[in-house]
């Protein structure tokens, strides 16, 4: 399992994310991507042709990462990169989508 | 860092536009600002750059501007106007005015396609090193690198040094052209502490338990949802993936480690002038001894000039400060000489060690190329395989550059700009045209990056 290095490292605040729909501990400061892939989730959303894809360059240029997030007391979900986004508390994520390019926010 | 500093003390008025949070690009890519981290980055290489970040974070004269990114550049209408830069941020869209641009986009990790390249866990090496230098994470339960790069070695100690585990680290190039390297003296002494490092780096792989391999290319991931192993194949004297030499090892995370890309399409855009060279990071800026690129009052400095590592950027970032300083009127000719003299000096070992590691660590077109399976995703963004594009150029012949191909197959249309398919994209079309057709690159235009309309719309006032 993916898993956070704890030698000399104090993170942020503990933070409470809702990931499809249960509740996963977080740090303050921490990306999304990094919240995913230790709660060992590896498939952030799905292509057209219902593919599995997940975050490659972490820097936010190749958008493979991309999952669907509402903020906290919102119910419009956007598709944003995991790599670049804050988690927030009581933000909601949604895993493993369809991806439309339609719907990207840009962001 | 070094052009804001350096330009900022002999009076520019300074305005940085980073993508970032906070400062320090990709190499200084710092931990959020809500965690404590006792010893960020504490290896001697990274001694530089934390200095630089020191100095930024207390100089005065420096407006920085976070998490704001240039959607487009757009060159003076006038000679003697002022460049326009669309800016795109949390708070929307707005434009600033520059009468000098310094361009220093930094690079991405090269994408390098084969069977399996998309699935889950098949990520860059400088992704991985990501999540441990900022987000002191460990992506994986056994990590593999592979590629041509000695990057490799150096996330490789990083996971280690995590608490990780990596399995093996393979390089495609074979021992023995690596050997015949060492065999030119003048070379080794010259950049004997480099060569060094990658030594000690090796061996302290090879003491956790590390299998660094050479003559070994990944020829598939494979996994459900999620990769499970990758395989494995020998590479003979030609460059060539020997089929009937396969093995698999069992991992979880794999990076691949190419080289990179230089962030060009900004300097594109405005219509400065280049020259492809994909061993250097592809469409490199041309410029002057100050670092002035075809556009007056546009200077470019770091990998865009062609990959050479953030010494290099920093110099070259000093070099473009001095040289715009002289067009504002804030230093003499004679003076910014002097000053650029051990610049210049520094510069020049630098970059030839950055060409010299440019050509031992670049895959080559062949070696590339040979990847390519018909099933193989060409345009990951719009799905497009090598099969279906190698379909269209067969079946229309008057094909014959990148953005007809383009429109044609929808390659290089998606959300990534064909940032991740564009070599690839080349690289196909020259094997499949006559010799000396000029395929060139997919066009940079406005937005450098997607964009929300809505942003666009919605004026900001100007500060």
């Amino acid at each position: 399992m993916p898993r956070r290095q704890n030698k000399s490292v104090v993170r942020g605040e503990p933070v409470t994310v809702l990931v499809d729909g249960q509740e996963v501990m977080a740090h303050g400061g921490e990306s999304v991507a990094t919240v995913l892939l230790a709660s060992g989730i590896s498939v952030f959303n799905r292509t057209r042709k219902g593919r599995p894809r997940g975050p490659f360059c972490n820097m936010g240029t190749c958008f493979e990462c991309q999952v669907l997030i509402a903020r906290p007391g919102s119910s419009r979900f956007e598709w944003r990169r995991a790599c670049l986004q804050q988690v927030q508390p009581a933000m909601k994520i949604r895993t493993g989508e369809l991806i439309s390019s339609a719907d990207f926010s840009g962001n | 860092m070094a052009a804001a500093l350096t330009a900022a003390k002999l009076g520019v008025e300074v305005t940085v536009i980073d993508e970032q949070r906070t400062p320090g690009g990709q190499i200084y890519r710092q931990p959020p600002p809500e965690f404590e981290v006792a010893d960020w980055l504490s290896s001697s290489a990274y001694r530089a750059g934390k200095a630089l970040l020191n100095e930024v974070g207390s100089a005065r004269g420096i407006h920085w501007l976070s998490q704001a990114s240039v959607r487009g550049l757009f060159k003076p209408e006038t000679d003697g106007g002022r460049y326009r830069l669309a800016v795109s941020s949390p708070n929307g869209a707005e434009f600033i005015e520059a009468s000098g641009v310094l361009l220093a986009p930094g690079c991405f990790d090269m994408p390098v396609a084969f069977p399996g390249w998309n699935l889950p866990g098949v990520m860059s090496a400088g992704g991985i090193q990501v999540f441990l230098k900022s987000q002191q994470f460990v992506p994986g339960r056994e990590i593999c690198f592979v590629g041509s790069h000695p990057l490799m070695l150096i996330v490789a100690e990083q996971v280690i040094a995590a608490g990780g585990r990596v399995k093996e680290v393979l390089f495609f190039q074979r021992a023995s052209s690596a050997l015949r390297l060492l065999g030119n003296p003048g070379l080794v002494f010259r950049h004997f502490d480099k060569l060094q490092q990658a030594a000690a780096a090796m061996r302290r792989l090879r003491t956790a338990g590390v299998r660094v391999c050479f003559g070994q290319a990944i020829v598939q991931a494979e996994g459900d949802d999620q990769l499970d192993k990758i395989v494995v194949g020998e590479v003979d004297h030609n460059g060539l993936i020997r089929s009937e030499s396969r093995r698999e090892i069992h991992c979880d995370r794999v990076g691949i480690c190419y080289g990179f890309i230089a962030s060009s399409e900004l300097a594109r855009q405005a219509g400065a002038k280049g020259e492809w060279d994909p061993d250097r990071g592809g469409w490199i800026a041309a410029h002057d001894p100050w670092m002035q690129s075809s556009l007056p009052g546009l200077y470019v400095a770091g990998e865009i000039t062609g990959i050479g590592g953030a010494e290099v950027a920093e110099q070259e970032g000093r070099l473009a400060a001095l040289g715009w300083a002289v067009q504002a009127g804030k230093i003499s000719p004679a003076h910014a000489e002097e000053k650029s003299g051990s610049i210049r000096q520094r510069l020049q070992g630098l970059r030839q060690f950055a060409n010299l590691l440019s050509v031992l660590s670049a895959p080559g077109q062949r070696f590339l190329g040979q990847l390519l399976d018909d099933q193989v995703t060409l345009c990951k963004c719009e799905e497009v395989t090598v099969g279906e594009f190698k379909a269209a150029l067969n079946e229309h012949a008057h094909l014959q550059t990148a953005n007809a191909a383009k429109l044609m197959t929808r390659a290089g249309m998606g959300l990534c700009q064909g940032r991740y398919c564009e070599h690839a994209v080349r690289r196909l079309l020259s094997e499949a045209r006559p010799q000396g057709i000029e395929v060139g690159g997919f066009n940079a235009r406005f937005p450098a990056k997607p964009t929300r309309i809505n942003d666009l719309l919605r004026n900001k006032p100007s500060n």
